[in-house]
């Protein structure tokens, strides 16, 4: 006999991340997911957007990595609320899910909290098909990765809610174009690209303007 | 890669429609996977035959393209 089913494979999941969004909802937390390569600067735009933005906005962070806590400890040294997710700890997983996202945010204060950052694990694949509950997602690419990157992952791109272009400092020495980029881009997404160095600061105000927009729309 | 954490989800699935009704055996498992799910229709069904265990130890796996994001569990063939 043949039995219909039709139903998502991940729904297990996206059960999950139903009541992270709930449990967001009711703290009045934004959360906004972070996906990029290893090395892309994820961590590093998190601690330049906490410099600004934290004094006048309250963030915490989820940070996720294969291995150590290096990441939460960086953004604990800016006065962020942050908790390590090692996924070498439940099978090296090469992404975040619901289930890890939902322990985690318990052991956030989230009443002290706005704007909730979660970075996942560096990977350019494989986060794209877990929902973990956020509000939105944001791509984070660097110079040095090249400009076909869109083109190459859209299905990470498609669902970008907003693209940062890291390490834009670099583009002299580099034969990257970013309207190469930008095309790409449009082809899958019409989320708005923010280019910026977080090293030396350059495009953080549009940003940073952006993610506070995006708590007036998505905090209420 | 994560397609064996998929597969392992897909086979919780099964399982689930397998007790519902009462199947014993699963011969063919059919799935839909939208070229924008970030899955790899290759190494699903890889991490599907690696893991499938019960009364669904025997079961292919067929897979149907689709565009878009979907990765949904259609169908179950078994007796």
């Amino acid at each position: 006999m043949r039995v219909e089913v039709l139903e998502r494979v991940l729904r297990a999941n996206d059960a999950l991340a139903e009541e992270v969004r709930a449990t967001l909802h009711r703290a009045g937390v934004v959360a906004i997911t972070l996906i990029g390569s290893p090395g892309s600067g994820k961590t590093a735009l998190l601690e330049q957007t906490a410099a600004i933005l934290h004094p006048r906005l309250p963030l915490g962070v989820i940070e996720g990595d294969i291995a150590t806590s290096r990441d939460a400890e960086r953004l604990a040294r800016c006065g962020l609320p942050a908790v390590q997710i090692e996924t070498r700890l439940v099978g090296n997983l090469c992404h975040l899910d619901a289930n890890l996202v939902r322990a985690a945010l318990g052991r956030l204060p989230l009443e002290a909290v706005k704007v909730l950052f979660i970075e996942n694990v560096g990977n350019l694949v494989c986060p794209a098909a877990y929902d973990l509950g956020e509000h939105l997602r944001v791509v984070v690419a660097s110079v040095p990765e090249g400009d076909d990157k869109p083109r190459k992952y859209p299905a990470t791109f498609a669902r970008a809610s907003a693209v940062v272009l890291n390490k834009v400092d670099l583009l002299p020495v580099t034969d990257f174009s970013i309207s190469v980029f930008a095309d790409g881009l449009r082809e899958v997404s019409p989320a708005p690209l923010f280019p910026v160095s977080a090293r030396t600061g350059q495009g953080l105000g549009a940003w940073i303007a952006w993610v506070e927009a995006q708590r007036e729309v998505h905090g209420r | 890669m994560h397609e064996v954490s998929i597969a392992q989800a897909l086979l919780r699935q099964v399982d689930e429609v397998v007790s519902r009704h009462r199947l014993t055996t699963v011969s063919a498992v059919g799935i839909c996977v939208g070229s924008l799910s970030g899955v790899v229709p290759e190494a699903l069904a890889f991490a599907f035959q690696v893991l499938r265990d019960g009364p669904t130890a025997g079961a292919a796996l067929q897979v149907r393209a689709t565009d878009g994001a979907d990765l949904r569990l259609e169908w179950i063939e078994g007796e």
